[in-house]
């Protein structure tokens, strides 16, 4: 499971969920955070016409947090990072925490599992919230014209 | 790759930045920063590293000279502030240099008369910092006159003594040794009083 | 002219309390949550974030809340946060192709890959007042179809192999950002969408229809307009790859617009864009009528239209500085009007003198 792939599911996954998630997994390690939790903007582009030069749209706020585990069994000094939109600075640091903890191989199974069901979970809401608006499709029919 | 950042983001940088404030609005008096250490291979110190992650973000455009750049300060300064580096000094809004740096025909940006904002602001690391030399300063924030000694610093004093005649373009200095921090905007004159008296002996 | 005036202290203090008062209004009345703002209130929230130029749900509801629903009001209060906040980041360009759709028509093809997709909107309702909404029934569970719903691409470029619509490429050149360098006018089509994009929607929309009444006619259709979820994306160092941050709501619209060509360019249809945070589809029409519409010197076309000139339209866009601009005449001018009625007394004085001496003349040619 690559990085990218793990921030984006802890990233829109609804933070209570990934506390719950997380708690579940008994995953102890003190940490300490070495940047942030912070808050701050991401400037969100579009681009013009959907496939054109890009333009500023507008900005979003953003949290974003870095850690490093303290202890020095796991090899500390790696260090985990989180970005989430919004400004829950707990998210962003689970988030951190999750990816420093994910590089330590003894982890990282556990982790990819939790990962895995996250994404699925995502997944079936998704699924479900796409046939709620498939039902609003159009079918159109042709009248049988009179000769 | 540990880097020493302000504990307190907001609260520290607010109270750095009004020192530097202060620093300006006084030119040439020093003024002791409460900074973390810089990188470990980076030959600044706590005082110019604070001013670095104080002044820098995702807007602002760093020129580095070869003789100050390591990789690590590279990361640091990229992982703490997001600032831009640059290659070209005439882009920078601050560029982070030595005395000798001024030696070379480096052209930093002097603003313009719409904006003379604009103009890069020096972060200089000079080896001597104390409120007792040859230089001279009067203008704006300072009642009569000021001294500054700022060790073997004659390439940067006398780019920085030009200044007046471009104002309100120009180029505005701050200057650290160790912990210690003293600034010289564009607004100060410059006189060298050795030169002077030896001029005056001449005579 | 401004002078510094003192006094009133009391009296501000006491009316914040009032306002404060009548904001929460009857004590018996439950209050409301900015949770519920959020999540029955969500258009007005989606406006205060497409406004406010900053998306964030919680926030604009808080400042719907905090504003008595006054949207000009939460757009200040929201625009005046953003300032408090650094900028961590940019995003990469969105990608709007790849939307998770709530909703999806073109009035311009019948037949589209994906399908027409009503969503949830207001079109076809009967715009009858809903007495069941006084009586607080229950809300019945929506319809859900087998299936979901098959992918929708953007149209526009997947229906164009005749090449009879402008194509928009992407040159690579970094755009304008107006919070950071003021507009100089003229401004690039960059600085004029992130203008639009803030601009309020009761402007945008009677521009976008004075051109549809003439001034500045160019002939629209709704290529298409999408309405859903996107991811977000930022480049970071730190790994050296793209990640995810979050997604957001966006509303877009492509216009397809009639242009007779030049002496270069065949004649082809050009384009009109808008796009918006949230469900904000009719911002996104009428912003991508007056985008086209200011594309006017571009394409050659002769400007006769109040929506075809860039620095009137892009000037006066936004309702933060006009609302700003327009209150201030409720600060005092005491010192200002008296200096006038100073200069209207000396007038008429002068006035009056010069009407007596000429009658005096007249009298003494008679």
């Amino acid at each position: 499971m690559t990085r990218p792939h793990r921030q984006r599911v802890l990233a829109l996954t609804p933070r209570e969920r990934l506390e719950a998630g997380w708690a579940s997994l008994d995953i102890r390690e003190n940490h300490r955070c070495v940047r942030g939790p912070q808050t701050g903007m991401a400037m969100v582009r579009g681009r013009m016409g959907g496939t054109g030069n890009a333009f500023n749209l507008g900005e979003m706020t953003l949290t974003r947090a870095s850690v490093v585990l303290d202890d020095g069994t796991v090899g500390s000094g790696l260090l985990g990072h989180g970005w989430v939109s919004g400004r829950d600075h707990r998210h962003a640091e689970l988030i951190a925490m999750i990816d420093a903890c994910a590089q330590h191989e003894r982890f990282r199974e556990r982790i990819d599992e939790l990962i895995a069901s996250l994404y699925s979970e995502r997944q079936a809401r998704e699924q479900q919230n796409s046939r709620e608006v498939a039902a609003t499709r159009v079918d159109f029919f042709t009248l049988v014209r009179g000769e | 790759m540990l880097w020493p950042a302000l504990t307190d983001p907001v609260h520290d940088s607010q109270r750095l930045f009004r020192q530097i404030l202060q620093a300006m609005s006084e030119p040439g008096t020093l003024h002791e920063l409460c900074a973390p250490c810089p990188p470990r291979d980076a030959s600044i110190g706590p005082a110019l590293w604070g001013a670095l992650l104080t002044l820098c973000d995702l807007d602002t455009q760093l020129w580095i000279d070869p003789a100050l750049d390591s990789p690590e300060l590279r990361d640091a300064l990229h992982f703490h502030t997001g600032c831009r580096l640059t290659q070209d000094a005439t882009l920078a809004d601050f560029a982070l240099v030595t005395p000798d740096t001024l030696a070379r025909e480096i052209d930093f940006a002097i603003g313009n008369d719409s904006y003379p904002d604009r103009g890069t602001t020096l972060l200089v690391a000079v080896e001597y910092l104390s409120d007792d030399g040859p230089w001279q300063f009067s203008g704006p924030g300072i009642e009569t006159q000021r001294c500054l000694g700022v060790g073997n610093a004659h390439a940067l004093m006398s780019r920085l003594s030009v200044n007046r005649s471009r104002f309100p373009c120009g180029l505005d200095a701050i200057l650290a040794c160790g912990t210690r921090l003293a600034a010289i905007p564009r607004s100060t004159r410059i006189v060298n009083r050795q030169q002077e008296d030896r001029a005056c002996m001449s005579q | 002219m401004y002078v510094a005036v003192k006094g009133g202290e009391q009296a501000i203090a006491n009316a914040h309390r009032l306002l404060a008062d009548r904001r929460r209004g009857e004590r018996e009345q439950a209050e409301l949550s900015v949770e519920q703002i959020g999540g029955q209130l969500r258009l007005a929230v989606d406006r205060v974030m497409s406004e406010a130029s900053l998306y964030d749900p919680e926030l604009a509801a808080l400042a719907l809340k905090q504003a008595s629903g006054d949207l000009v009001e939460a757009v200040f209060l929201l625009r005046a946060y953003r300032t408090t906040l650094p900028r961590l980041a940019v995003s990469e360009p969105l990608d709007t192709g790849t939307m998770r759709i709530e909703r999806r028509i073109s009035a311009a093809y019948k037949d589209i890959p994906g399908g027409q997709v009503l969503g949830p909107t207001y079109d076809y309702t009967h715009r009858l007042l809903d007495f069941m909404q006084l009586a607080e029934g229950e809300t019945p569970e929506p319809a859900r179809a087998d299936a979901a719903l098959a992918r929708c691409p953007q149209i526009l470029d997947l229906l164009n192999a005749e090449g009879l619509i402008e194509r928009e490429h992407d040159d690579g050149s970094e755009p304008a950002d107006i919070t950071r360098d003021p507009p100089d006018y003229p401004v690039d089509r960059a600085a004029r969408l992130q203008m639009l994009a803030r601009g309020d929607e009761g402007y945008l929309l009677a521009l976008g229809y004075s051109t549809q009444r003439g001034y500045g006619r160019n002939h629209p259709f709704a290529g298409e307009i999408r309405l859903g979820h996107v991811d977000v994306e930022i480049h970071v160092k730190e790994w050296d790859e793209t990640i995810c941050i979050g997604e957001i709501a966006l509303s877009e619209c492509q216009m397809i617009n009639q242009f007779g060509g030049s002496r270069e360019v065949a004649p082809q249809f050009t384009r009109g864009y808008g796009l918006a945070f949230g469900h904000n589809e009719r911002k996104t029409l009428a912003m991508a009528l007056v985008d086209r519409a200011l594309r006017a010197e571009e394409l050659g076309e002769p400007i006769s239209g109040p929506a075809q000139q860039a620095e009137f339209v892009l000037a006066h866009a936004d309702s933060v500085e006009a609302s700003g601009f327009v209150s201030h005449l409720k600060l005092p001018h005491y010192v200002d009007f008296q200096s006038e009625l100073e200069l209207l007394r000396r007038l008429r004085k002068a006035h009056g003198n010069a009407r007596g001496s000429g009658d005096a003349a007249m009298e003494d040619a008679v």
